[in-house]
């Protein structure tokens, strides 16, 4: 070994001093001749000379690194020579590449690097559902919480949070900020890291306490150190801040900017009887929980389902229910994988048509470099050496067409940001960095290996003597390459048609979405929160008085037409959902209570958002807190449950108050446009209270300029009220679409590349086989025969090899369409109009692409073309 | 890369060489026409194939290379043989003769 690694060295070293030593061997040589002579010894020959100067310098070289050396210096050359060769190839390459690290660098930051928690993998998330409709995702009330917490042993901890908006006081102005509110151990079953201080004690679940994230511990504390022991004002109690995360880490989803514990709920003056402390029908906590040794996911559902089981038996209320476990993982990522791995596996068959459209680009210049590599065998450089030259040539290729793409990704990266949706966890992680660069290279050395290998094909099969006689009239590659370069014409047809087909399907699924009812009229509606929490409004009453004060100042505003408030906001804001029967009808088992979302609403507010009124009437100034309970159902509601009577009269039981029906409403999104519609109920706010509310205002006003009179309104009633800047409903409902959107647009823009490249392709086979046939077409021309017939039958063969790719590609695009079935809205993922236009839109783009040479061909002088070159 | 002409068994070459320059420090083509003498012209080494040869040798640091004056008061690049060289031709030796004995009874066995 070690005399292995001595010879080495020594071989380096003999590399660097190469010239040198060649001469001394000359000299060496020299006197080794001068001797035989003096010896006379002519009777042997002297040998071929250069030949064992050639073996001695070998022992000079460093072998392959060297050979490698020559060829990428000669490969250099080459492809410097053939600058539009190489700057085609390089261009289409560093589009393909580049897509696909753009596209990497945020599915390796959202998809694959691990969550920033210890031992990810062991984290559970723990979910109800009612046995009557066992897919339901809820979360858990406190009380099961805490009993599975003494009772599970498949875990080794087990703790819930809750959702809490919070209005923070700061001197340079007040902002929201939204909160987890955990029970005691949540944050140790996390295991998650702060960048300072620490994150809350299982003994702190009552102490206002709180940990910050990076960004709001960036704008509003200036990042200082000392932030550890300050006092926050969160909706007016104070908190200590322990600690601040790191950048990036989001629990659970990227909005979050506060981690806290019960404090909030337990200060309140009723925590006793209070249902988010108390009760097991208020399913408020979503739970979250750490494997034991040795125990699986499966495990610990059965164990806790056996649990609920008994506390089901125990409790009436707390009947009925399944246990669902589901790892962290694809909890955290749930919705958003789908539609990244789509527009990845988008970005890969870019790749490949990037890498089908170079082969066809190396094999045109095969042709015009036949002779030359012919010349190179015939002077003696063996099969493999040539091989290697050309592959040397392909990977510098793809290197630089993979650097390129490094760039362009670079940008790609922004635009894409730009345009994902904000929701998408981990968003603000994606940089190009080490592995995305890693992937890159990988990329580059694949694509040059796929692209390099056709033309290598084609060309072994050819025979040297050949082609040197054909004196290399645009060197044909004979029938061989044109068949090549037929199947690499139909491949990229195929991958194109296939791209166009998901590119279709998700803009048709985006119009569909975007022109689905959404049971509301936007346009010109503004919308604001408010919340009234605090000393000054201790009770139900308070709250309701201030939200009709602020109205009521809302209302003179000029330009404002109708004005209300509820809990919830379309399209997708909603605070609870409510079981509930219909009074009359027999009580159904428990887990199979329908439930309906509860929305208490203002007079004015149904007419404000624009929601038709169907039948009775909506809530006005008659409904208060004292008169007859009431309640406007919706649409589905009344099919569901009247779907033979008419429901003005019956009383439904919600939260055990009898409330008349006295109206029916069109059915609005309260859940995110596009999904299924489910019962609504409208309470009178009076009636039922809340401290946080939503307001819409029908205007005539842009929301900028509202913002100063909503203030004002807002600080008539109480100077201490925080307003949000106030924003237009239209707005709210395209940013609620923005990841199909998303998908819709890098998908249209990947159609487009996927269509100019297989046109490009379609174009050079065609204009190759114009050149190729150049006398073929001047005979036929000069023996009369009519120009369009001579662009006919030069298209024709073109566009045979077009159908084939055209059918293998919607074939593959059937076959594969289920994968992005989960994405699609309104449209089936074999939706015929979607295909009927890729097939006309790429049948017109390769006809257009082809004709434009083939009109050539109808040009071509049949005396110059016979006459030759 | 023993040599086209099969003159000496393949594998001997750097075994001859080693040999030779134990006798003291000689050039290329002296250590050619030593091996040519003393094999009674037997044994002929080309220079295609002894200066690769000597080259490697060099190379895995089992001789040194220098250039002198000849007595004839010419420039010659003389070989040394080091001590890792006269330890590898031990081995080599070892190593032929135990091969050469091999061969030998085989040849006797019938």
């Amino acid at each position: 070994m070690t005399m292995r690694l001595r010879e080495l060295l020594a071989r380096f070293r003999d590399r660097l001093h190469r010239d040198h030593l060649t001469a001394e061997l000359d000299e060496e040589l020299r006197y080794h001749r001068a001797l035989l002579e003096r010896d006379g010894d002519t009777d042997r020959t002297i040998g071929n000379v250069t030949y064992y100067k050639e073996d001695t310098r070998a022992m000079w070289s460093l072998g392959l690194a060297d050979d490698l050396l020559h060829d990428l210096r000669y490969a250099a050359r080459v492809l410097r020579r053939d600058r539009g060769f190489t700057a085609a190839v390089v261009l289409t390459l560093a589009l393909g590449i580049g897509a696909n690290t753009a596209v990497f660098s945020i599915v390796n930051a959202v998809l694959l690097r691990p969550l920033p928690y210890r031992n990810a993998e062991r984290l559970i998330s723990v979910w109800t559902g009612p046995v009557g409709t066992p897919s339901d995702r809820n979360p858990a009330s406190l009380p099961d919480l805490r009993d599975w917490e003494r009772q599970a042993k498949s875990v080794t901890g087990i703790a819930g949070y809750g959702f809490n908006r919070f209005d923070i006081t700061s001197s340079d102005g007040d902002y929201g900020a939204r909160a987890i509110q955990a029970t005691r151990t949540l944050y140790d079953i996390l295991g998650a890291t702060p960048l300072l201080g620490r994150l809350p004690r299982a003994d702190e679940e009552g102490a206002p306490v709180v940990t910050i994230s990076y960004r709001l511990w960036k704008e509003h504390f200036g990042g200082a150190n000392d932030v550890i022991g300050k006092q926050i004002i969160m909706t007016h109690q104070p908190y200590t801040i322990i600690g601040v995360m790191p950048a990036g880490f989001h629990f659970p989803s990227p909005d979050i900017d506060l981690w806290g514990t019960l404090y909030s709920i337990m200060s309140m003056p009723n925590a006793a009887t209070n249902p988010w402390l108390t009760s097991r029908s208020l399913h408020g906590y979503r739970v979250l929980a750490r494997l034991a040794p040795g125990a699986t996911a499966q495990q610990a559902e059965v164990e806790l389902g056996g649990i609920q089981r008994r506390i089901g038996e125990e409790f009436p209320e707390a009947n009925g229910m399944l246990i669902h476990v589901q790892s962290v993982k694809d909890d955290a990522v749930r919705g958003v994988a789908r539609g990244l791995w789509t527009v990845f596996g988008a970005a890969a068959l870019i790749l490949l048509l990037a890498c089908v459209n170079a082969a066809h680009l190396l094999l045109e210049r095969m042709a015009s470099r036949g002779r030359e590599l012919a010349v190179r065998r015939a002077l003696g450089a063996d099969r493999g050496r040539v091989a290697r030259q050309l592959a040397t040539e392909s990977v510098l290729l793809g290197l630089v067409g993979g650097a390129a793409g490094v760039a362009f990704a670079y940008i790609a990266m922004r635009v894409l940001l730009g345009l994902a949706p904000a929701d998408i966890p981990r968003l603000e992680t994606v940089s190009i960095d080490l592995s995305t660069l890693g992937f890159a290279f990988g990329a580059s050395l694949l694509a040059a290996v796929l692209f390099g290998v056709a033309p290598a094909l084609v060309r072994s099969e050819r025979d040297v003597p050949a082609t040197l006689r054909a004196q290399g009239k645009g060197a044909s590659t004979g029938a061989h390459g044109n068949r090549a370069r037929a199947w690499l014409m139909m491949l990229e047809v195929a991958f194109a048609v296939v791209i166009l087909v998901g590119a279709g399907l998700m803009l048709r699924s985006f119009a569909e979405l975007t022109s689905s009812p959404l049971g509301i009229k936007p346009d010109g509606v503004v919308v604001t929160q408010l919340t009234v929490v605090g000393a000054r409004y201790p009770t139900p009453e308070s709250k309701n008085q201030a939200v009709e004060q602020v109205l009521a100042n809302l209302r003179t505003i000029p330009g404002v037409i109708v004005a209300g408030a509820s809990t919830s906001m379309p399209p997708s804001r909603i605070q609870e959902g409510q079981g509930f029967t219909v009074v009359g009808e027999p009580q159904p088992d428990p887990g199979r209570i329908p439930t309906a979302i509860y929305i208490p609403t203002t007079s004015g507010f149904i007419e404000a958002l624009g929601v038709g009124l169907i039948r009775g009437r909506a809530f006005d100034t008659r409904d208060n807190a004292t008169s007859a309970p009431v309640v406007v159902i919706s649409r589905e509601l009344a099919r569901r449950h009247f779907a033979n009577t008419d429901p003005l009269g019956h009383q439904l039981l919600l939260s055990n108050v009898p409330r008349t029906i006295i109206g029916v409403v069109d059915d609005a999104v309260y859940e995110g446009v596009g999904t299924p519609i489910r019962p609504v109920v409208y309470v009178p706010f009076a009636q039922s209270p809340f401290a946080g509310v939503w307001i819409a205002m029908r205007t005539t006003a842009a929301p900028a300029r509202l913002a100063a009179p909503i203030r004002d309104a807002f600080h008539r009633v109480d100077p201490e009220l925080s307003t949000r800047t106030p924003v237009a409903l239209e707005s709210m409902v395209s940013d609620s679409v923005v990841r199909p959107r998303f998908h819709a647009w890098i998908l249209s823009s990947f159609g487009a590349l996927a269509l100019v490249l297989a046109c490009v392709g379609v174009y050079g086979v065609i204009a190759y086989a114009v050149t190729q046939r150049r006398a073929e077409i001047g005979i036929r021309i000069a023996l009369g025969a009519q120009r369009g017939s001579v662009v006919q039958s030069v298209l024709r063969r073109g566009i045979v090899a077009v159908v084939i790719g055209l059918v293998v590609g919607l074939a593959a695009a059937v076959a594969g369409s289920r994968i992005v079935a989960g994405l699609l809205y309104g449209i089936a993922p074999t939706d015929g109009p979607t295909y009927a236009i890729v097939t006309v839109v790429l049948l017109g783009a390769a006809l257009a692409a082809g004709w434009l040479p083939a009109r050539r061909a109808a040009r071509v002088d049949p005396l110059i073309a016979m006459r030759g070159d | 890369m023993a040599s086209r002409k099969q003159s000496i068994v393949p594998g001997t070459l750097d075994l001859l060489i080693l040999k030779t320059l134990t006798a003291g420090p000689q050039h290329g083509y002296g250590v050619a026409s030593h091996i040519k003498e003393w094999s009674r012209e037997v044994l002929q080494i080309d220079e295609g194939s002894l200066y690769p040869a000597l080259q490697r040798l060099r190379q895995r640091g089992w001789v040194e290379a220098e250039w002198r004056k000849t007595p004839n008061n010419q420039r010659a690049r003389y070989y040394t043989i080091t001590a890792a060289g006269r330890k590898q031709l031990g081995i080599e030796e070892a190593s032929f003769a135990e091969v050469f004995d091999a061969i030998r009874r085989v040849l006797r066995s019938v």
